[in-house]
């Protein structure tokens, strides 16, 4: 399913993405989350078609699928990723546009690319100029790339190769 | 070994006043400790605090006039306590020393942020003392380009090998992965050998 990305419409064919949203875009974002939950929703359904009816509520009752929580017990939230609710805006039909527009960096941001969602990043060019390249991938998980590019080679000359010292100072 | 790294600082206290030292190295590698021998040797107070934690630097700390005087022999310097190099910060990795989520996660981002002012600072300095724990292995991508940016920013290094005083050291071992630097081993935390650099820099400004 593709999305997009001006007014959010999922498209319907390959053909309507060819021709360009009614809206006048022609440019669709890919929407996996859609497509993985339309495909699970359609086994659930098979599942529940295949599968016999219980004979009475209490025997459903009886043989519970998963054991009952108990009181004291408190229940569980559902695991969350600091991403989940930027890809709940960003996917599910809703117009990325609007939070591609108010996704911006702060002072407070560390990093220089953020990751939006799978496959599509913000990216501070300005930060990016004097500073090395940090990804943040989650809340407190940071990747840096240090301006420098390693060529396996230190002051001209292969590492740990024993040779003698390099020319500098 | 470090006749070299010696002579550039010669020529360059010829020119100025005061040399600024950065003293860099990957987090937990003893670079405060060391800062901190140095300073209290020379100046009679620490620098920072230190820590097993990793990142416990999550920012610059500076000590200007540091004076070493030996054998009638002066140089003064400012010292530069880096923040440890790393190419990933990693929150969970603070988890096991008791921090919440919270804490984690933002000494994660401070430490992040320490890491860019390291790389920014290496422009603000004249000659770099390079930590590596010598109980560890050396070859480590972190070193490799922190030397690396060191040299593409024309920063003469002294590869300092620390961490002498523990059984599982082994200095041989750094000094064949870094053959092309000048060299010394160490223990900040005993004090160990560090006599020894202090009266090799006098005497090569000598």
């Amino acid at each position: 399913m593709h999305n997009c990305v001006r007014c959010g419409r999922a498209s319907a064919s390959l053909e309507e993405i060819n021709q360009g949203c009614p809206c006048g875009s022609k440019v669709f974002v890919f929407n996996k989350e859609a497509v993985q939950n339309s495909a699970e929703q359609e086994k659930k359904m098979e599942q529940a078609a295949s599968s016999p009816a219980p004979q009475s509520p209490l025997q459903q009752y009886e043989m519970p699928a998963q054991p009952m929580p108990s009181a004291s017990e408190e229940p569980k939230a559902a695991p969350q990723s600091p991403h989940a609710e930027k890809k709940e805006e960003a996917g599910g039909g809703k117009a990325p546009e609007s939070y591609f527009a108010r996704t911006t960096f702060t002072s407070e941001d560390v990093e220089n690319i953020k990751i939006l969602r799978e496959g599509v990043f913000l990216v501070d060019i300005k930060a990016l100029s004097n500073n090395p390249v940090v990804l943040k991938d989650e809340e407190g998980i940071y990747y840096v790339k240090l301006p420098f590019e390693d060529s396996g080679k230190i002051r001209g000359k292969p590492i740990g190769d024993g040779n003698g010292k390099n020319e500098g100072f | 070994m470090i006749h070299r790294f010696l002579s550039w600082l010669k020529r360059v206290l010829l020119k100025k006043k005061s040399v600024v030292l950065g003293i860099y190295g990957s987090p937990n590698v003893g670079k405060t400790t060391l800062a901190n021998r140095i300073s209290v040797d020379l100046v009679g107070e620490p620098m920072g605090a230190v820590s097993p934690v990793p990142h416990e630097t999550r920012v610059v700390h500076r000590k200007d006039k540091v004076t070493l005087k030996l054998h009638g022999y002066s140089l003064t310097m400012s010292l530069l306590d880096m923040p440890g190099i790393a190419v990933k910060v990693d929150y969970r990795d603070f988890l096991e020393y008791g921090f919440s989520k919270d804490d984690a996660q933002k000494r994660a981002r401070e430490a992040t942020r320490g890491v860019v002012d390291a790389v920014r600072h290496m422009d603000k300095v004249d000659a770099a003392l390079f930590i590596i724990d010598a109980t560890e292995d050396p070859y480590t991508q972190a070193n490799i380009t922190i030397l690396g940016n060191m040299e593409a920013r024309n920063i003469p290094v002294l590869v300092v090998a620390n961490k002498i005083d523990l059984p599982a050291a082994n200095t041989t071992r750094v000094k064949e992965a870094f053959p092309g630097y000048d060299f010394v081993e160490v223990s900040a935390m005993t004090g160990e050998n560090l006599e020894r650099l202090y009266k090799e820099i006098v005497q090569k400004l000598s």
